[in-house]
């Protein structure tokens, strides 16, 4: 491993720390998808390229919206909005939790000092038909990673199975960081004279945010745009399969899943709203998750596809 | 005699289920082995977050050789079938043999198989045993398909003696067993080669590994105590058998260490302590004796750390502080918060939808309470203190506490109660009406609780029900099973007479309509309105109840026969008189007086069956059917109608639930019976003597119809 990974002093050089630990690797090193997600999973990078038979290594940072978790900035560790960093190795290395391990240390975890342990967690997303097993890692008694062998996405059985590593980074950092109020974190370094803390960049956004989840957004309207994707999803993906301009196959897999992402999103804004019932909840879910399984089937198909007709892939 | 030795080394597998798995694949084991008729000495298995290990002693380096011996065709068949039958087994004609079998005579060939080598029969045996395990949750990994708990690192498999060993190299999950092993994942390095159960012990102890569950429980009580005893005599281990269980399964090599409760934390309800100490962080307790709290824990850490630990126990305490700080903050917003008369919190409950066309949680609670006010006087508990606790039942659901440590509902209202002056009775109802939730939970005795949880669970039938929602197969999604077990255990527990379901079932279903149906305007679930499905509902529900209890008493070991024959009768309305009844025909049906009732309960039944086209079918209730004294002619019958009026006398003067005597007194009227039966014709012409004949033995039969259907007992 290289020596540049220095222990790190700020918010942003933990994520360095990790991007640079992910490149070396051998990870594509992607960037945050465009769209309100609610997990570094929605991202088409993990969710669809988790499907099919070809291999898939990549890694990003994924900003990720949860209206319900919102405080207004005011605790110390809960955020509507926040960072999550993402990993993605298809098939899962024999070796992964070694490798992970020392992800922790090039972030400034000395492996000495303290105690690691994988703790139980089964993982589900009910939204994306998907499912895992694995485990929380525990640094010390506190949660700093989710560790997971995707065994099901989109609905359908992974084949190979995709390991996937999501780092909380917010916490992850203030733990690395010894900071007790993520607004107290520092963002860049510190004593620069362009220094700034987390609570300069975000505090002031997550109050916005937390009454416009809250109380402001729109029920009504938030509603239709819920339904409006649903149908543009449908549509997208029941359109001829063949590009009248190109002349051959061309499934709009991608845009389709978008309507899909979005939708999601849009669920948990009217849930943070609590104007969902427990049932109306259920079915909403339900409806999420079938877009998933149509986008997750079609992205199957066309990878399948170009499987057989281009005959340098395995 | 060399000894097995298996590891199955994988990422972390869940403490609850590293037993079981050992426990599996031992019998597994055990039963591929034995296919091969191998005899063995005792297997043992042992487990850690990493290994799956079994031990099995005295096997044969060799199995014994074996002559197998095959039956061919009769001596003197055609040619050609000693031929086929030679061929299929590549032998000559030199090797038959002739034995006679019965009256004939056959060709035999006998074949000797050697004794092979057990290292070939145990590569057999583990990898089928390995293929054949049920897991209830496993998964596949990497671009293997394979399944297991989670992903195996290293097979190791050896057969040993004092002299020698040898590796078994049984192929799975596309690895091959061999004789390495790997220490403590943070504390060792490198391989470790194994010889035998003794070096794998003592070698991995020395990498930090103690194999041994139990060893590793006593070692960590036995390092707590002596800390406790050299450094804190104040402190005291609140013991937990069930954590520290859990906590064995997720270390390798124990160190706990001490950590300390912040001092503004220490005044924290007891039980918000304890969530968060031991559901969410795994640590034990400690109570300090003089000041009678909790003030400590134990973090038991897989890790020797380089600083003896005090990194790993400042980042433990950091970890609990922010979550007691989160815990004091929402206690302290919902202490300034709530109004200083409680009821009044009933009115926030408006806002909060209960379910789907049921309402709101205020339309739930306002049923809760008339039912409750409706049971309360069985319990001879004042209207008024069952009418409270249970407009209190539910408030603490909107709390912050609640809303946060879900688990913490009845234990924040029964504490928010006290800290507002509540009568400690009343709030101990609050808490205790969830009880029991769990099969370990006690059942509460007191009655208001008593009163407030039962009309909890029916309503909560009684909704969903209403509804349609009823449990199917497996899925029970609104824990409705749940709610019928806490009834059934309420009354039996308490030893509840006169508890009438109907009744109350009925009223519940009333005040569905009487409360809450206007309000939820969001109802998209039209409550039935017609006397006859309301009818079909109460009578599910009460199926429903009595279908749970029977399963509940079958598991506690009661007959089935026998529950079913005191529960599918016409007097099914009071479970705790079913069970005295269960008890009653329990102890009675082994004696010869038992043996009496069921002979004659068939003799009659079956004459009533093949006579009467089933038109004297148990008919309910003591009353008799019309007799004609005159019409009876011959003295046994004479007899048996005179004897039949003393039983009926007699059975009618008992108590109410002493079901043995009554029992026993029918029973007495065996020798009658059959002497009626041997000396009366029952079929004649004359329709009315024939009738008169059969209404007798149909009285007879429904002295006891009403309380226990005898039909069902087929196997005493």
């Amino acid at each position: 491993m290289k020596t540049k990974d220095v222990r790190p002093e700020c918010f942003q050089e933990v994520i360095l720390n990790l991007q640079n630990y992910w490149a070396d690797y051998g990870c594509l090193i992607l960037q945050p998808y465009d769209m309100e997600v609610g997990a570094g999973t929605f991202h088409p990078a993990t969710t669809l390229r988790s499907l099919g038979p070809n291999p898939w290594n990549a890694a990003y940072v994924q900003p990720c919206r949860r209206p319900t978790d919102g405080r207004y900035g005011d605790n110390p560790n809960r955020l509507q909005h926040y960072y999550q960093y993402q990993v993605i190795l298809k098939p899962s290395p024999s070796d992964f939790q070694e490798i992970y391990l020392k992800s922790l240390e090039a972030i400034g975890i000395d492996m000495r000092y303290h105690d690691i342990r994988f703790v139980e967690d089964d993982w589900e997303s009910p939204t994306l038909g998907a499912s895992g097993l694995g485990w929380e890692v525990w640094c010390d008694g506190m949660e700093i990673s989710q560790f997971t062998y995707f065994q099901q996405m989109c609905g359908i059985e992974c084949n190979p199975v995709s390991g996937e590593l999501t780092y909380g980074l917010e916490r992850l950092a203030m733990y690395v960081l010894g900071i007790d109020h993520v607004m107290d974190m520092p963002f860049n370094r510190p004593g620069t004279p362009f220094s700034k803390t987390y609570g300069d960049v975000f505090k002031r956004l997550e109050a916005e945010y937390s009454r416009w989840n809250f109380d402001a957004c729109d029920v009504e309207m938030t509603h239709r745009h819920f339904e409006n994707a649903e149908t543009a999803c449908k549509e997208i993906l029941s359109q001829p399969e063949v590009d009248a301009k190109l002349g051959h196959k061309n499934l709009m897999v991608h845009p389709a899943y978008d309507q899909c992402i979005k939708a999601s999103h849009l669920f948990n804004l009217l849930d943070a709203r609590g104007v969902i019932s427990p049932i109306e909840r259920a079915a909403m879910i339900g409806r999420v998750r079938a877009l998933a399984k149509q986008c997750g089937e079609a992205f199957l198909a066309s990878e399948l596809e170009e499987c057989t007709t281009n005959p340098n892939t395995e | 005699m060399p000894d097995l030795l298996l590891e199955i080394y994988t990422e972390e597998i869940p403490s609850s289920m590293q037993k079981p798995l050992g426990e599996q694949l031992k019998s597994r084991a055990m039963d591929e082995i034995k296919e091969f008729k191998l005899e063995f000495g005792q297997a043992t298995s042992y487990s850690t977050p990493q290994r799956t290990i079994l031990l099995i002693e005295d096997l044969p380096w060799q199995s014994n050789q074996q002559t197998i011996e095959t039956r061919g065709p009769r001596v003197g068949a055609p040619e050609k079938a000693v031929e086929g039958f030679l061929k299929s087994r590549n032998r000559n004609f030199d090797d038959l043999e002739t034995r006679i079998v019965g009256k004939a005579e056959y060709y035999f060939l006998t074949e000797v198989v050697p004794g092979s080598a057990v290292n070939d029969i145990l590569q057999k045996s583990i990898s089928s045993a390995l293929t054949r395990m049920s897991l209830p949750k496993s998964m596949f990994w990497g671009s293997g398909r394979t399944k297991w708990v989670r992903p195996i690192q290293s097979l190791l498999c050896i057969l040993f003696d004092k002299e020698k060993k040898e590796i078994v190299p049984f192929q799975f999950a596309g690895l091959q067993a061999g004789d390495i092993t790997y220490g403590h994942r943070f504390m060792a390095s490198g391989e470790l080669s194994i010889d035998s159960f003794t070096d794998y012990r003592s070698k991995l102890l020395n990498s930090f590994v103690d194999i041994d569950p139990n060893s590793r429980k006593d070692r960590i009580l036995e390092l707590i105590q002596n800390e406790i005893n050299k450094d804190y005599p104040n402190l005291e281990l609140v013991h937990d058998e069930e954590l520290l269980e859990e906590i064995v399964g997720l270390i390798e090599w124990p160190v706990p260490i001490v950590g300390e409760i912040g001092k503004s934390f220490q005044n924290l309800p007891e039980e918000v302590l304890k969530t968060t100490i031991k559901v969410h962080q795994k640590y034990l307790s400690l109570r300090n004796a003089n000041k009678g709290k909790i003030t400590n824990f134990y973090a038991v850490a897989n890790f020797l750390a380089l600083d003896g630990g005090k990194s790993i126990i400042n980042g433990n305490q950091r970890v609990l502080a922010s979550r007691l700080s989160d815990a004091q903050f929402f206690l302290n917003e919902d202490l300034n918060s709530l109004p200083s008369n409680l009821v009044e919190m009933i009115e926030t409950l408006t806002k909060v939808r209960y379910s789907f066309g049921l309402g709101t949680q205020k339309d739930r609670v306002e049923r809760i309470d008339n039912l409750a006010k409706r049971i309360a006087p069985i319990f001879s508990v004042k209207e008024k203190d069952a009418s409270l606790a249970a407009r209190l039942s539910k408030f603490d659901l909107v709390t912050n506490m609640v809303k946060e440590f879900p688990e913490l509902q009845g234990v924040m209202g029964r504490y928010y109660g006290l800290s507002k002056g509540i009568e400690p009775r009343i709030c101990e109802a609050i808490e205790d009406h969830y009880l029991p939730a769990k099969v370990s939970d006690n059942v509460p005795e007191s009655p208001i609780s008593i009163t407030v949880g039962l009309a909890d669970r029916i309503n909560h039938l009684v909704g969903f029900f209403l509804r349609k929602e009823i449990p199917t197969g497996l899925g029970d999604p609104n824990a409705l099973r749940r709610s019928a077990l806490g009834i059934i255990r309420l009354i039996l527990d308490n030893k509840i007479n006169g508890f009438g379901l109907r009744k109350i079932v009925t009223f519940s279903v009333e005040e569905h309509f009487r409360v809450g149906n206007q309000s939820d305007s969001n109802s998209r679930i039209e409550l039935k309105t017609s006397t006859e499905e309301k009818e079909k509902v109460i009578a599910d529900i009460i199926n429903f109840i009595l279908r749970r209890y029977s399963i509940y008493l079958v598991e506690h070991g009661y007959d089935s026969e026998i529950v079913d024959a005191c529960i599918l009768v016409p007097n099914n309305d009071d479970l705790f008189r079913i069970f005295k009844r269960i008890e009653a025909l329990t102890s009675f049906l082994p004696t010869t007086s038992g043996t009496d009732l069921l002979h004659l309960d068939k003799r009659i039944s079956k004459i009533l069956l093949s006579l009467d086209s089933g038109k004297h079918d148990k008919s309910s209730g003591i009353t008799s059917i019309q007799m004609y004294p005159g019409l009876f002619s011959s003295s046994h019958e004479i007899s048996l109608f005179e004897k039949y009026n003393l039983t009926l006398d007699m059975v009618s003067r008992k108590e109410g639930d002493d079901f043995l005597s009554k029992l026993h007194e029918v029973s007495k009227l065996r020798t009658e019976i059959d002497s009626y039966f041997d000396n009366v014709m029952i079929d004649v012409d004359d329709l009315k003597v024939k009738n008169n004949r059969l209404n007798l033995l149909a009285n007879i039969r429904n002295m006891l119809t009403s309380d226990f259907d005898l039909n069902l007992i087929t196997n005493h």
